[in-house]
């Protein structure tokens, strides 16, 4: 059985929720968890519950967090040092971007965003054409490469728990020094990015008015949830174009998606057709949404989602 | 999914729709409409939106304008938007057969008392500073029509047909449709099966399938047509007020504003036919790749009109399929022969109509008839010869010329000849210059030697004026041929065939054998359905005859109205039976020479019909004519023409027999105050406002009757005159309005000269109390009002003398 | 200064994509579009060689009716093109990194190649890893924000939501563009005319040395993605709505 190498995302000294999943597309592998430039030790037992047999804490010499080639060197030494036969990670942006540097320097194939993963058999499936199509795909290579969608596997902890064995791995890897992060800019307002995060409430027209967000983050808050827009929404300002879920916004597929007054367009639905499950909540009965949700309540939203972050 | 339902509606694009709507909110129950996909996916969502009153036709204007009252409303009643802008309209003109045309629309469009003005290029360029007025020589502009969105249109129409009750059904698609013992439709669809009343195909893109479904063939094929968005504007953006719609039809573009910036639309000379075979069921909501290549002359003409497209970036170039039909009208009302099964489709403007077409058809189906008159629509104008390989060519070359000019004495020569009289070559070698009727190739007039066959387009008199007045010259001193072989021939026989006729036409059928009648059929409210004209043959064989053109439409009536008990037997004898008709004064002397039999006077009187050899062929021989003169209808089986036209010719020659032209023809009957179908004798008028009142027997049943006593109750609204004009180079042509004293008092239903009298003649409906001959009053042509007077009817030999000598 | 783009001639994500066999899709019908990302590439390579002069050479790898995208990434100002051409409509980005690498090379390597950050039809996001790589040059992929400085450049990307990072590479570079670059211009019909006339050279895959068999990355099987079946309604007043969906939530779905 070859070694499944899992890139770790950690944040605040905690394991993100996503990496777990990643974990559990492992099951029954030989799971090595890979942490990168932090801590190992603070996540041991976590890494351990689902299913890590080692967890590689990885340095290196030089400046890791300005150098995402370095990093990237320091991961595909570390995937020849202990003859790893998968790599697998999550797409988020910096996931994507490490395991790209990674397939380049190896020279071994990799596949990004991926829903579903059989190691054994070296296929993946992913969406192909904007989320209308999902394709199987076939990895020839001595390494397979893939970087999961978030949340696209539901995190389940192993069965039998995993040995946890931490190794200490100096990478011997030198930075090309062809690239430098010199800055990070950061907005204090923090949100949960809508494309990670784990369930969406998306409001539309109907929100009628960008304070009228609120509403709708007083129910993220309680569910932890990130606050999306449609088009319309913002074609009318109630919100910037950094929310818009949809064909010309953004495209996430969390395991939960509340649409609050969407009317369901084919170039929204385009957006968010992958969601496990999706609950829509409209005045219009005949909205083109209810034909494509899980779950439908005809009504106002602002009768509905107070009512609804009362019970959560 | 109701599996009874009073009207099945199949197609949830803009038509589908707003009939759905129309007859739930007009008080019909279980009222079901099926859309395969999902609202709008076929070409309504592609639609530009463009919604104007224009039409050449005065009844499909009216229709625009019915929509254009219904958009202004429909997002208070429904409360969905509708995206409607008010932004008025420009059409303009670079030539004087144009311009010519405007003023045709200009006088049409006061009939009905639209606000539309003439406008000259300086007035244009205020309207529009965006537009380059070179060469224009002017335009018309009405200041109260714009834009729809459509698929919101289409949406507010769908919220208001599902408040009043209808049932829309999505992700349903039609997989047969049959008809039962019952007469009732089964249509079946992939969610099961649904029985109704009537049917309604709205399927747009598919209509043409839907309609093989109940073994139809009808003309509807689909061309990509191509609008350009552009990107935003700034002199577009700043503006305060909408800029109007703009169609030069000389360059084939139009322009209008969408937000902060433009649309331009166009009909490029090489129109790609789409899946002509069928369009593909799983085709929805998607654009086809634009072929800029294809339109980059279009492009071009509309950045000559408008200069800062050039400098404008394209942001989005659309390209989808709509559907065109042989003249550009779509395909509406009841579809020959069946019944309870309606057309509403074969829509190239669409959204123009979807509005009005919603209401009218929604009331032609609930009361039988429909409120204006939709002839120009009507599905069954086109007749068995508008196959699928007939469409196609006429369909190519009916696109680039949408915007063509409209002339009244056009005849374009794609995909013809169809059909033909034998005589045809005979026709030709005399130098004929065919015109189209309903698919047959028919003499318009016989030119000179020497000169070119074509008559020029235009709303003037044209290089046929001088010949078509020799033929009727020629017809009022010595004799000619007609060649009528086209008239609609049915046979109408069995035990209860003449009280069934007796039913349907307000006349009293001949109770004699031989005896003939002018027979016109009305509808249930007492108004010109069919003119029809029949022939006892005998007790129980009766031979009808009625308008060419009419042909289906006139026996799509009879067959509905057949009784059930098989005492009637309808036969159609058009392709069988040729008609020649000879006329003029030397006419019986030509005839004597060739018929075993008496056709003096005596013997043959007017208005009789007789079986006699004409040569060698038997023929039935009818002693009237459309022309006012002495003459005889010389019925014959067609495969003898050939020999009965030889026997007439030899005959002939001494008395100088020439062929007739429809031109003449029409001329003449004019000067006799005939009336012509859909001109005079429509859904509008009954025979009492007219001089065939005397048709109408009030000792009997009759299908109208009641509105007819109705009528005769409250008053006639209008009458039928005879005016004769003061026309300069142009005659009426109908629609004219006409004035007295500043007021409107009636229209025009047809006109011209009358070589015979020598005089510009127009039959038109007027208030009854500006009747009487000698009434002043202005008749309105081409823009400008003209003198007139009504004059008493007919013009040329007034007792009759002539027709019954 | 010479600047390349690499540009993908991909469905428009608005067509409806009609599956064809086990992996296949029919492509003659639908619309086809240069990749959205591709075209921040585009307007920036333009943007920056209208400044500093120079020449913008579209690289296109793809079946021959890729040469439409190409003419309207001429109409937005590239100045030339080179397509590689392939049956394959899948090629993985292996290959086609390579097929890139050798063009470029055989052209004269640019100053800057501009990529979009991931196509929009197989979304892989990493062909231009493996073009920087071998080509020995710095790649910076999601790029939103752009200065050049000499042989310097910095660029921004998003990370997670509300962070930016701030890159310094030097040129020659790789950069995979992403909204908020900029506003790629709209083409003029003029601009359109003069593409028609701008020069494409083609290049079998095969005249490279490259074998569109060898793919390490192989599509078995394309299937749609299945439709909802139908929705729930839930019954009753706002409360038991709410009540009963929280529950279905939690404990059916298991979501909450």
């Amino acid at each position: 059985m070859a070694r499944t190498g899992i890139l770790i995302e950690i944040e605040n000294n905690a394991v993100k929720e996503t990496s777990f999943g990643v974990m559990t597309a492992a099951a029954g592998e030989e799971i090595y968890a890979l942490v990168l430039d932090d801590d190992a030790a603070l996540v041991k037992d976590k890494l351990a519950e689902y299913g890590a047999a080692v967890i590689v804490n990885i340095t290196a010499s030089g400046e890791l967090s300005k150098s995402p080639d370095l990093q990237a060197q320091a991961l595909a030494a570390t995937v020849k040092e202990y003859q790893l036969g998968t790599l697998l990670g999550t797409a988020s942006a910096t996931g994507r971007d490490l395991f790209a540097r990674v397939a380049a320097i190896l020279d071994e194939p990799l596949v990004s965003d991926c829903v579903q993963i059989n190691i054994t058999e070296k296929t993946v499936k992913k969406s192909h054409f904007s989320g209308k199509t999902f394709a199987t795909l076939k990895v020839k290579g001595s390494v397979l490469l893939c970087t999961l969608r978030p949340n696209s596997i539901e995190p389940v902890a192993a069965s039998g728990k995993g040995a946890g064995n931490i190794i200490e791995f100096l990478a011997n890897v030198a930075d090309p020094g062809l690239i430098q992060i010199v800055e990070i800019k950061k907005d204090t307002a923090a949100k949960l990015d809508l494309t990670e995060a784990p369930i969406v409430i998306t409001g539309g027209r109907a929100i009628k008015a960008a304070e009228n967000y609120k509403m709708l983050e007083a129910c993220a808050q309680k569910i932890g949830a990130a606050v999306g827009a449609s088009r319309a929404a913002v074609d009318a300002g109630f919100a910037p174009h950094s929310m818009q879920v949809g064909q010309t916004g953004k495209t996430v597929s969390p395991r939960l998606y509340i649409a609050c007054g969407v009317s369901g367009a084919v170039q929204h639905f385009a957006g968010m057709k992958t969601s496990k499950v999706i609950v829509a909540i409209n005045e219009d009965k005949d909205a083109p949404i209810f034909s494509k949700c899980d779950y439908g309540i005809v009504g106002d939203i602002f009768d509905v989602v107070p009512a609804l972050t009362e019970k959560l | 999914m109701k599996t009874n339902a009073r009207a099945v509606i199949i197609g949830g694009g803009a038509i589908g729709v707003s009939v759905a709507y129309h007859l739930a909110k007009y008080g019909w129950k279980d009222i079901v409409l099926l859309e395969k996909h999902e609202l709008t996916s076929g070409s309504t969502w592609m639609a530009a939106g463009n919604v104007s009153f224009y039409h050449p036709s005065f009844y499909c204007t009216q229709i625009n304008m019915k929509s254009i009252e219904i958009y202004k409303q429909l997002e208070q009643e429904t409360g969905q938007s509708t995206g409607w802008h008010t932004t008025g309209s420009i059409r303009t003109a670079d030539n004087p057969g144009r311009m010519d045309e405007l003023g045709y629309y200009y006088s049409m469009n006061r009939c009905l008392g639209l606000d539309v003005s003439f406008v000259s290029p300086e007035e244009m360029g205020k309207l529009h500073p965006l537009m380059n007025t070179d060469g224009l020589l002017g335009g018309l502009y009405w200041p109260d029509d714009g834009d729809v969105d459509p698929a919101s249109m289409t949406q507010a129409m769908a919220k208001g047909a599902r408040k009043y009750g209808a049932e829309l059904n999505l992700h349903t698609r039609v997989t047969g449709i049959e008809q039962k013992k019952s007469g009732e439709w089964l249509v079946k669809t992939d969610k099961g099966d649904i029985t109704c009343e009537f049917v309604v195909n709205a399927a747009g893109l598919w209509a043409p399938q839907v309609s093989k479904m109940v073994g139809l063939e009808i003309p509807s094929i689909a061309i990509a047509h191509t609008h350009i968005l552009y990107e935003k504007i700034n002199a577009v953006e700043d503006r305060d007020i909408m800029l109007p719609l703009v169609r030069d039809p000389d360059k084939s573009v139009y322009l209008r504003q969408e937000m902060d910036s433009l649309i331009l639309g166009m009909y490029e000379a090489k129109g790609q036919q789409w899946k002509k075979n069928g369009v593909p069921w799983d085709y929805a909501q998607q654009e086809l790749s634009p072929d800029i290549d294809n339109i980059a002359d279009c492009i071009e003409a509309g950045m000559e009109r408008f200069p800062i497209l050039g400098d404008t970036g394209f942001k989005h170039v659309t390209a989808g399929p709509i559907t065109y039909t042989p003249n550009g009208d779509p395909l509406v009302g009841p579809a020959a022969p069946l019944k309870n099964f309606f057309q509403a489709c074969g829509y190239s403007f669409g959204i123009t109509q979807a509005g009005g077409i919603g209401h009218y058809l929604a009331g032609w189906i609930m009361n039988g008839e429909p409120e204006i008159d939709l002839w120009p629509v009507d599905s069954r104008r086109f007749g068995s010869h508008a196959n699928w390989a007939y469409n196609t060519e006429k369909i190519a070359d009916v696109y680039p010329r949408l915007y063509a000019t409209f002339f009244p004495n056009e005849f374009r020569d794609a995909a013809r000849p169809n059909r033909t009289s034998p005589i045809y070559e005979y026709q030709k070698k005399a130098n004929a210059v065919f015109g189209d009727y309903y698919g047959w190739e028919c003499p318009n007039y016989f030119a000179p030697e020497g000169e070119v066959l074509y008559e020029t387009p235009s709303w003037r008199r044209s290089n046929a004026f001088e010949h078509v007045g020799n033929e009727c010259r020629h017809t009022m001193n010595k004799a000619g041929i007609i060649d009528l072989t086209r008239f609609a021939k049915t046979k109408i026989s069995g035990p209860g065939a003449k009280d069934w006729l007796n039913h349907i036409t307000c006349q009293r059928v001949p109770e004699k054998d031989g005896a003939i009648a002018l027979s016109p059929m009305l509808d249930h409210k007492g108004h010109f359905k069919s003119d029809m004209t029949i022939t006892r043959v005998s007790e129980e064989e009766f031979f009808c005859v009625t308008a060419s053109v009419g042909k289906k439409h006139d026996q799509h009536w009879m067959l509905v109205n057949l009784p059930s008990d098989g005492s009637v037997q309808m036969d159609d004898l058009t392709y069988k039976i040729g008609c020649l008709v000879l006329v003029g004064p030397e006419s019986r002397k030509v005839l004597e020479k060739i018929v075993y039999g008496d056709v003096s006077n005596a013997a043959f009187k007017f208005s009789t019909s007789q079986q006699i050899y004409v040569g060698r062929t038997k023929c039935r021989i009818n002693r009237m004519n459309y022309v006012g003169e002495l003459g005889f209808e010389i019925f014959h089986p067609i495969e003898q023409q050939i020999a009965v036209y030889h026997a007439l010719m030899e005959a002939g020659r001494q008395f100088d027999l020439k062929f007739i032209g429809m031109h003449a023809m029409d001329s003449m009957r004019l000067e006799k105050g005939y009336l012509a179908w859909k001109s005079e004798m429509n859904v509008h008028h009954t025979p009492l406002e007219t001089n065939v009142a005397w048709t109408v027997k009030l000792d009997k049943e009759f299908i109208g009757k009641q509105g007819i006593l109705k009528q005769k109750e409250k008053g006639i609204p209008l009458k039928l005159v005879c005016l004769v004009v003061d026309a300069k180079d142009s005659d009426p042509w109908g629609y004219n309005p006409i004035f007295k004293d500043g007021e409107r008092i009636g229209m025009t239903s047809s006109g011209g000269y009358g070589h015979r009298v020598e005089k510009s003649i127009a039959l038109g409906y007027i208030k009854p109390e500006f009747a009487a001959p000698g009434t002043k009053m202005n008749v309105e042509i081409l823009g400008r009002e003209r003198n007139a007077q009504v004059v008493t009817m007919p013009l040329y030999d007034p007792k009759n003398e002539k027709m019954k000598s | 200064m010479k600047i390349c783009v690499c540009v993908k001639h991909v469905p428009d994500t608005a067509a409806n994509i009609k599956l064809a066999g086990e992996k296949g899709f029919e492509d003659s019908e639908i619309k086809f579009v240069a990749n959205p990302y591709d075209e921040y590439g585009i307007e920036e390579a333009v943007s920056i060689i209208e400044k500093h002069g120079g020449e913008v050479v579209i690289v296109t790898v793809g079946k021959s009716s890729a040469v439409t995208t190409i003419r309207s990434a001429m109409a937005m100002g590239a100045h030339r093109a080179i397509l590689v051409k392939t049956d394959s409509r899948f090629l993985d980005s292996d290959l086609t990194a390579k097929a890139l690498k050798a063009v470029m090379e055989q052209d004269g390597l640019p100053d800057i190649i501009f990529t979009g950050k991931g196509s929009v039809d197989t979304e892989n996001f990493q062909t231009q890893y493996r073009l920087a790589k071998s080509l020995g040059m710095s790649i910076v992929n999601e790029v939103s924000s752009l200065t050049l400085d000499g042989d310097k450049a910095l660029a921004q990307r998003e990370t997670i939501a509300g962070e930016k990072q701030v890159i310094e590479m030097r040129l020659p570079c790789v950069i995979g563009a992403t909204k908020g670059l900029n506003e790629p211009r709209y083409p003029k019909f003029p601009d359109i005319m003069k593409a028609k006339k701008k020069e494409i050279k083609e290049i079998d895959l095969s005249e490279l040395g490259i074998d569109a068999s060898q793919g390490k990355v192989v599509i078995e099987k394309l299937e749609p993605v299945p439709e909802r079946s139908g929705a729930k309604m839930l019954e009753g007043s706002v409360d038991d709505q709410t009540t009963e969906l929280v529950r279905i939530l939690k404990e059916d779905e298991k979501v909450l």
